[in-house]
């Protein structure tokens, strides 16, 4: 089978290593990282990921920002996003896993099994 | 003063001895020549004369003593003349024609001294009516002095002195030089007049000193004729104390202080017109009526003398009453009159009417009052605003610990995850660990989610409901843990809820947090009892059954929400404490220790109060406490709808 190319994009370096070594261990993806927000567009561009897990809160340019460049380029307009976020507060997540900005997001800390399956989910789509 | 002359007074002795005499003449005639004399036929006659003439001599007559004497020397005389002529002459017509011019005399001479007698005896009168008065003049403590047409004929030493002069210095002097250029054209009126009564004149003294003279004048006789008398007073001093009296006078009939004063009895002796118009009373209508007619019945108490003896400045407020019966507010202060001596003759009282005072008073109490109850509502909205303004920091601030926190976090539990996968099946021991270290990691993360949560900004969801309907929602929730906790249930909730601006999500999350306590807290075969009933007025902090703590009333019916547990209660020294944030009292890892906090919160953006204490019976009491206005609702947010 085809591994999937996921772009993760997230200031915390350690973060995005031991998140993309467990995606990576579990041998469905193809993993590249990236830790400053205005790189995403060119790697991206790049990489030509199939899904890009964007981290909302980053110095400089944040990952709102990178998801309308995203949206703007050409190339990269139809890529799925999944937003991984610290900020959503427990009253905010409601039954029904609404979205942010119309894409869905995940709240860390959360399980990696969890983001396997979300990225799936949405890769579908 | 001079005298007149006097008539000489006679002598008995001398009147004696005369007569005796002239006795002696005839008799030794009558001896030495009896022939031509027939003394003893002659006897009779000349004893006739004898008691005449010891009457006339006892009398001092000497006149008629004379008289009759030279009337027996005549007789003698005859007697002789006959013994040489050798003749008795001594009868007969010729002896009367010779005796009796003497008789005649004698008798004129009689009457005459009677009649010098007469006016001896007025001349005595006059002479000791003139002394007396003279004596009693020269007593007198007034300045006399007698005048005619202004010419000073006579005055007492006490008018000299009045004058600055010596008595002898007077006499003589023109009433003129003792008057002053302005008062002489009044002087000379009077003078002309010579009219009784009194007049004021300036009088000037010798040493050209000044006073205010009062002048007195009248008629009196003297020396046989009549002159002017004049008293002079000294009135200066007296014109001063008048004046300033008047003054004084003038001073209290004016002003708008009302002044009583009254006697050892408490009688009205002097009221000045403001007070008698402050009373609605005419001044004539006061004197001499108990002072207690300006007090209130209830109050007519007359002042005992050893109050009045303590009396100094007295002042006190009061309520006095007016000649209609209507009353006024006043202030009164009453002092003692003390006489010269020391003693206490009166007392002086000032009334003033302070109803505007009163009035103003009011109006500040009034003022003061809803200033200080805006003042208090102002401080309440200033500490919400505060505990906004908090919340809103302490949510950035939850934000970016959050932030922070979260991606270790994540760190940690995809590392926990990762290795899980890898070394998990191998070890017991190191599966156990990973475990251990994927709680640790969601336990963190469920603090932060329940601090972030805390410290968020709410915002109510407010809609009309009915607050029964929540309670039982929220009880129905909980039916699993209360039955797994062998619990009792009671619920008693009154009918007459009216519906509530309410945010029935929050307040259910309020609930569900205060049953869960009480769930919690109570052992098996305990009780939990839910309470709603509206009272009319609330006294938050003190529950129904009396338990003692810091009350706040709020004045306006209000909706009671309770819940009882019969547990263990809350331990003294947490009592103050159970609303801080991650305040437990759970074992660790059970609960945040937000939930109260958060309660609060919400029950507080309600309007309300959350009141949590212990039972004097034992168990806890949760209390929320709503405000019912009967105003309409306006929207949402903005009203206090629900308290």
């Amino acid at each position: 089978m085809d591994k999937k190319r996921i772009l993760l994009v997230d200031d915390e370096a350690a973060l995005t290593r031991s998140l993309g070594m467990y995606l990576e261990a579990t041998g469905k993806f193809e993993i590249r990282a990236v830790n400053r927000g205005g790189e995403a567009i060119r790697v991206a561009r790049e990489f030509k990921p199939h899904l890009v897990l964007l981290d909302l809160m980053m110095p400089e340019v944040d990952g709102t920002e990178v998801a309308e460049r995203m949206k703007a380029d050409p190339e990269l307009t139809a890529v799925p996003i999944v937003f991984l976020t610290a900020l959503v507060k427990k009253s905010e997540v409601g039954a029904d896993g609404s979205d942010i900005g119309g894409h869905p997001f995940l709240a860390k800390p959360v399980d990696p099994e969890k983001v396997v399956e979300c990225i799936e989910r949405n890769l579908r789509r | 003063m001079p005298t007149a002359p006097r008539p000489r007074q006679g002598s008995p002795a001398r009147a004696l001895a005369l007569s005796l005499a002239a006795l002696a003449v005839p008799v030794v005639a009558g001896v030495a020549a009896p022939e031509t004399a027939d003394v003893w036929g002659d006897l009779p006659w000349i004893l006739a004369l004898v008691p005449a003439l010891l009457l006339s001599s006892l009398r001092g007559w000497q006149v008629i003593s004379v008289a009759l004497a030279l009337g027996m020397v005549a007789l003698a005389a005859l007697v002789t003349v006959g013994h040489v002529i050798d003749r008795d002459i001594t009868s007969g017509p010729l002896v009367l024609f010779v005796i009796a011019p003497y008789i005649a005399i004698a008798l004129g001479a009689g009457w005459f001294s009677d009649v010098t007698r007469q006016q001896r005896l007025t001349l005595d009168a006059q002479r000791s009516a003139d002394e007396r008065i003279r004596r009693f003049a020269e007593a007198s403590f007034e300045a006399i002095v007698i005048h005619d047409k202004g010419t000073l004929l006579d005055a007492n030493a006490t008018f000299a002195r009045l004058f600055g002069y010596e008595p002898v210095e007077i006499p003589g002097m023109h009433f003129m030089t003792l008057a002053t250029e302005e008062s002489r054209e009044l002087l000379a009126a009077k003078m002309n007049e010579a009219a009784a009564g009194s007049f004021e004149a300036v009088g000037r003294r010798k040493d050209g000193s000044t006073f205010i003279a009062e002048l007195r004048g009248g008629a009196l006789s003297y020396d046989g004729g009549l002159v002017a008398v004049v008293t002079v007073r000294d009135i200066t001093q007296r014109r001063r104390a008048e004046d300033a009296l008047r003054r004084l006078e003038r001073a209290l009939e004016t002003m708008q202080l009302g002044v009583t004063m009254t006697d050892l009895e408490g009688r009205i002796t002097y009221v000045n017109p403001a007070d008698a118009t402050m009373h609605g009373y005419a001044v004539d209508e006061l004197v001499g009526r108990p002072a207690s007619i300006y007090a209130l019945p209830v109050i007519r108490r007359p002042l005992s003398e050893t109050h009045l003896r303590k009396l100094s400045s007295w002042q006190r407020e009061s309520t006095n009453m007016r000649k209609d019966g209507g009353t006024f507010p006043v202030m009164l202060r009453s002092d003692v009159i003390e006489s010269s001596d020391g003693q206490v003759v009166g007392v002086v009282t000032t009334c003033e009417d302070i109803t505007e005072r009163k009035a103003t008073e009011e109006e500040l109490k009034k003022a003061s009052g809803s200033l200080r109850k805006s003042g208090a509502d102002l401080l309440v909205f200033q500490e919400a605003l505060i505990e906004a303004e908090k919340m809103e920091s302490v949510g950035r601030l939850a934000a970016g610990v959050a932030h922070e926190v979260k991606n270790p976090l994540m760190t940690l539990l995809t590392g926990v995850k990762f290795l899980s996968m890898h070394l998990g099946s191998r070890d017991e021991k190191i599966s156990g660990l990973l475990t251990d270290m994927a709680d640790a990691v969601a336990r963190a993360d469920t603090v932060i989610k329940g601090l972030l949560d805390f410290a968020a900004p709410r915002k109510l969801d407010l809609t009309s409901n009915d607050l029964n309907a929540i309670v039982e929602r929220s009880l129905d929730m909980m039916k699993h843990e209360i039955a797994k906790g062998q619990i009792a249930v009671v619920s008693e909730l009154a009918p007459d809820i009216p519906p509530l601006l309410l945010d029935p999500f929050k307040l259910q999350q309020v609930l569900l947090n205060l049953v869960t306590n009480a769930v919690h807290a109570t052992p098996p075969g305990g009780r939990i009892t839910v309470r709603t009933f509206v009272h009319a007025r609330a006294e938050v902090g003190v529950p129904a059954d009396g338990n003692v703590g810091p009350r706040r009333t709020i004045d306006m019916p209000s909706v009671f929400l309770e819940v009882d547990d019969t547990g263990t209660g809350i331990a003294l020294h947490a009592e103050t404490k159970i609303f801080d944030p991650f305040f437990t009292t759970k074992p660790a890892g059970q609960g945040t220790g937000l939930g109260l906090s958060v309660s609060r919160q919400i029950v507080h953006m309600h309007g309300g109060e959350l009141d949590i204490r212990n039972r004097s019976g034992g168990g806890v009491r949760a209390t929320i406490v709503f405000k019912l206005f009967t105003e309409d609702r306006t929207n949402g947010q903005e009203a206090h709808p629900a308290g």
